[in-house]
């Protein structure tokens, strides 16, 4: 296992927008009556947020940024490391991250990358600042993270389209000598196809098979540009795999399950979340959702929680708290640290 | 930790776990798809229910290969 501390790193803020347009699973064509009521108590999801075309993640993501920024009293021009982790870019090519440094106005001197990543991102980006920051003293870094996975379903897919929405976020951290964070990061590439967008890329290029609708389920059609997800795969996956990874993350961290306040888990569905807190013996209390307004976000669902359930106590308090993403690659992983009053912002509508 | 596998039981959890559907139509011979309102979600739901009553796995694989609850059943058996 991947599990590691970084050491001198703190976050300072955070910041998520989601766009304004709110779409309610109950107003929802592809389901029939019974179907919404059993959808809302499995996954959870009542509504979800919609980017309206031409809104993309990098401006949720740059608001998110543009707004942390001034609210912490940051001058750009300070950002020494900027990560965009997304399954959403711009453009195939180049990078997005690189596009928004010029955007939001940072400097030539600051390194900037993608990663492509999904539910696992906010943590796999996390853990990758962070460790870049912790040789870096004095300096400043921001994390984006987000998705506008919409762009990627067919309103009439069942088996996607009510699950996914949309959001970006924007994370400050800073170089600090008392912090410290603990990750546990792992993979599982021989599950590649559980949840995937199969055309467009090198193995099946774009071309005209690429838009040919298939019929999936009644009523439900997709291509093969469409995202996919087989739904049961990623329920074993997830209740076998992420409860193990959490307890191994406390254990060889020296903490016990009530020694941590919160654990913020990727926001799935339900039944999954439920699942795996069941696993791990432990109440609902700790384990916000933010599932009900907001949806699946893919690699946003963790910052999106942490300011829509939890802003209030991580302005004014210190916090334990665990973070778990997982599934798509498959690629899970989770991060252990403890939140000082961070500068966190009232959720942001574009 | 795991429970000895009871039949009357293991209907009646699933009657209540799948809203809605009568313990009358659940029975081992049961072809599960042909249950009015049976749909991708009421499969998560079955199998989310396997998972935490008798901790065991159904793959999607294995789940598509069954086609009474009686083949699930006797996975369930084999495992727990």
């Amino acid at each position: 296992m991947a599990l590691f501390s970084v050491n001198n790193v703190l976050i300072n803020g955070l910041a998520v927008a989601v766009p304004a347009q709110t779409v309610s699973t109950l107003n929802y064509n592809g389901f029939s009556e019974k179907e919404k009521e059993l959808f809302i108590k499995t996954t959870g999801i009542e509504k979800r947020r919609i980017a309206p075309p031409g809104m993309k993640t990098s401006d949720l993501c740059a608001e998110s940024a543009r707004r942390l920024l001034k609210a912490l009293d940051w001058n750009p021009q300070d950002i020494d490391v900027l990560i965009f982790v997304s399954q959403s870019p711009d453009y195939i090519v180049p990078a997005t991250s690189i596009i928004l440094q010029d955007k939001l106005g940072l400097s030539k001197n600051c390194m900037a990358f993608d990663m492509n990543m999904g539910c696992s991102g906010y943590v796999y980006g996390l853990s990758v600042i962070s460790s870049l920051l912790s040789g870096m003293p004095g300096k400043k870094a921001l994390l984006l993270v987000g998705d506008v996975s919409s762009f990627y379903t067919q309103e009439n897919d069942r088996s996607v389209y009510p699950i996914f929405s949309d959001a970006g976020s924007a994370t400050a951290l800073s170089w600090s000598a008392r912090e410290s964070m603990t990750f546990n990061m792992q993979s599982d590439g021989s599950r590649f196809d559980a949840i995937m967008i199969p055309e467009g890329g090198m193995v099946n290029p774009f071309s005209e098979r690429s838009l040919v609708m298939e019929t999936i389920d009644r009523g439900s059609s997709r291509n093969g540009l469409n995202l996919r997800l087989n739904g049961i795969e990623i329920f074993n996956f997830s209740v076998t795999e992420v409860p193990e990874n959490i307890m191994e993350l406390l254990v060889q961290s020296g903490k016990s399950a009530s020694d941590i306040d919160y654990y913020l888990l990727h926001q799935a569905n339900q039944i999954i979340n439920d699942t795996v807190r069941l696993k791990l013996k432990l109440g609902p209390e700790k384990f916000p959702l933010s599932l009900k307004d907001f949806g699946n976000t893919s690699s946003a669902t963790i910052p999106l929680t942490l300011i829509t359930q939890l802003r209030e106590s991580l302005q004014s308090k210190e916090l334990n708290l665990v973070l778990s993403g997982f599934g798509v690659g498959l690629s899970w992983g989770s991060a252990l640290l403890k939140s000082r009053q961070w500068v966190c912002l009232p959720l942001i509508e574009i | 930790m795991k429970i000895p596998f009871n039949q009357e039981l293991f209907f009646q959890k699933l009657s209540s776990t799948l809203d809605g559907m009568p313990r009358e139509v659940l029975s081992p011979d049961q072809a599960f798809r042909d249950l009015a309102g049976w749909s991708s979600i009421q499969a998560l739901v079955f199998i989310a229910f396997i998972n935490t009553e008798y901790e065991v796995v159904i793959s999607h694989e294995e789940l598509k290969k069954a086609r009474t609850f009686h083949d699930i059943i006797l996975l369930i058996k084999e495992r727990c």
